[in-house]
């Protein structure tokens, strides 16, 4: 198996990004979330509250704590 | 944090957007991180130990486990990776500065996997597509981490059912 350390992972991808010229992380579309189960809505949820409960903003902060789904025009979805 | 668990099986690999992040970068990840171990319920008490909570939700069954004070959770997928059509030879061990490691599938499986999203669907899933091709674009210019063209092209052929290879991406990527 290969090995590789997430600053040698880091550099390739900072050096793929200077090379086109891409800034942020808006060059990589997010996830649509159509296929979302009601298990991973459930789990979106629960982080959203868990923020709210501890009056945090989300460490994701586009998880809606209502409703577990991605806040504003780019849902997405981790798998 | 379970990597001394007794088989590739049983090893487990985070996938979805936080396997796309690893190797691209962006904000792919929807707040959760999926993983995927033969050994979930091992897994999951070794979660327990770091402080890990099963949240309740009414009327729900919620497979992830969050742990509160950090807000990080993390959804535990019982199974093989890729239905056991990865090869997990290729699992690519990220080497993290705690002196811990993290377990990833090799790129080529994730293309696949963004490609056979992108194919599943009807009317196709462009945001699917557009992350397979930078995904394939980056790794192409890796020099760390080399892309294997041909297990690229036939995880590819798997995943899409025939439909697609990895000249369908390549000709895009070049385009």
């Amino acid at each position: 198996m290969d090995r590789i350390t997430l600053a040698e992972q880091s550099a390739a991808i900072e050096r793929h990004k200077a090379k086109r010229g891409l800034t942020g992380t808006d060059y990589v579309p997010v996830n649509s979330g159509t296929s979302r189960t009601d298990s991973k809505r459930a789990l979106l949820r629960a982080i959203g509250d868990a923020a709210a409960s501890r009056r945090r903003e989300p460490v994701f902060p586009q998880i809606s704590p209502g409703t577990g789904d991605r806040v504003g025009s780019e849902a997405l979805e981790a798998d | 944090m379970v990597n001394g668990a007794r088989s590739a099986h049983a090893r487990p690999v985070l996938i979805g957007g936080g396997a796309v992040e690893f190797y691209i970068g962006g904000a792919v990840a929807s707040g959760d991180f999926d993983v995927v171990t033969g050994a979930r319920a091992e897994l999951e008490q070794a979660l327990f130990g770091r402080g890990f909570v099963r949240p309740a939700v009414p009327g729900s069954l919620c497979r992830g486990l969050v742990h509160p004070g950090s807000g990080m959770s993390v959804a535990v997928v019982s199974g093989r990776l890729f239905d056991g059509h990865s090869d997990v030879g290729r699992i690519r061990i990220i080497e993290l500065a705690s002196g811990e490691s993290l377990n990833v599938p090799p790129v080529e499986d994730m293309i696949a996997d963004r490609m056979g999203q992108f194919n599943a669907r009807a009317g196709d899933d462009a945001d699917m597509l557009a992350q397979a091709l930078v995904l394939y674009r980056v790794s192409r210019e890796n020099l760390e981490i080399r892309l294997d063209e041909a297990y690229l092209h036939t995880r590819i052929r798997a995943e899409t059912l025939g439909d697609y290879g990895s000249d369908s991406l390549r000709e895009t990527a070049n385009g």
